[in-house]
């Protein structure tokens, strides 16, 4: 399937659900807490979806390897590669 | 019998193309428990018109490795990248293809991973990966560590595409995958790799990665411009809309 229409069911059955719940507020046996926690439950969502995104890039971007090790091997390689290509004959 | 073609698409690469022609032939040629005296293999240049005698370079070097083990397939003038693999196609012999860049980012010592790593389990497509465990970039920024890590991010939460390095270019391919996967993708530069993947997964072909190391020798200047990231999301959006 199409992930764009993945995301759109996901968002209406997210959206039927909480609907559902707020059309049923004062029939659910429910503290003011709980209240406020079905009322915002999107807007958290949001928040929290964001800052776990947010964690995961700069834990990514932390952990990302640098290999200067790769790069001097490369470059050792390169001069080896050089003085044999000359040797056999090759006009840089 | 050819088994391996790398499709090394280039412009200018005068200067690179021996030494990675070289590498390959060090790398590739040794004795390992894959083959006793080596891979077989042959390189395909794709060279679109290089007005810095990159063309020539192939002649020297098919001069010293022959011309059976280095062919050249040129073009006019410069054209996309789907379209030199579309071009490099016709004329590979091998049962499996290899991308690649041709400026020394792509070490060639990884091709014995990819091989190894394709004959574990038969896979249609082995690819490297800068993103995994002992995987890394030489020569990037912060700030491009963000943007590589920002993008990816994005990509992989809306595409959830099952592969770890979407943008990269060094890549094993089953010959008819290869063909088949780039007959339907029309996107351009990094949205093309990215595309490519995700298409594949899509059509569930089996997929490996392997860890690469990307040493970035394009020193002073980002190569990820305004135009670059506006173009990815661009790519991303139509792949979301599409795939």
């Amino acid at each position: 399937m199409i992930k764009a229409v993945e995301w759109a069911i996901g968002g209406v059955v997210a959206v039927a659900i909480w609907s559902g719940m707020l059309l049923n507020l004062s029939s659910l046996d429910l503290d003011a807490f709980e209240k406020h926690l079905v009322l915002y439950v999107p807007l958290y969502a949001v928040i929290s979806f964001g800052l776990i995104s947010l964690g995961i890039i700069c834990y990514r971007v932390a952990t990302f390897r640098d290999c200067p090790e790769a790069a001097e091997e490369l470059q050792h390689e390169i001069e080896a590669a050089k003085e044999d290509l000359r040797k056999m004959g090759l006009k840089f | 019998m050819v088994k391996y073609s790398i499709l090394l698409p280039t412009y200018n690469e005068r200067e690179n193309l021996p030494l990675i022609v070289w590498l390959l032939m060090k790398h590739l040629g040794k004795s390992t428990e894959l083959s006793s005296d080596g891979i077989s293999f042959e390189i395909i240049v794709i060279d679109d018109g290089s007005p810095d005698g990159t063309q020539d370079v192939v002649k020297q070097l098919q001069q010293i490795y022959g011309s059976e083990k280095i062919v050249l397939r040129p073009r006019e003038k410069k054209l996309g990248l789907g379209t030199a693999y579309v071009h490099g196609l016709k004329y590979a012999k091998g049962e499996f293809i290899i991308i690649m860049d041709a400026d020394l980012s792509h070490h060639p010592k990884f091709i014995l991973d990819f091989i190894r790593k394709q004959k574990e389990k038969d896979y249609d497509i082995v690819t490297g990966s800068r993103y995994i465990d002992h995987g890394g970039v030489y020569g990037w920024d912060l700030k491009r560590k963000i943007i590589s890590r920002g993008a990816n991010y994005v990509a992989q939460v809306l595409l959830r595409p099952g592969a770890s390095d979407l943008t990269g270019s060094f890549r094993l391919y089953k010959r008819d995958v290869l063909q088949r996967l780039v007959e339907s993708c029309i996107s351009k530069g990094y949205v093309f790799q990215m595309e490519m993947l995700v298409r594949a997964n899509r059509a569930n072909y089996t997929l490996a990665e392997v860890p690469i190391t990307f040493v970035d020798r394009v020193y002073g200047q980002s190569k990820l411009g305004g135009n670059e990231i506006v173009s990815y999301v661009m790519g991303l959006l139509k792949l979301f809309i599409s795939t």
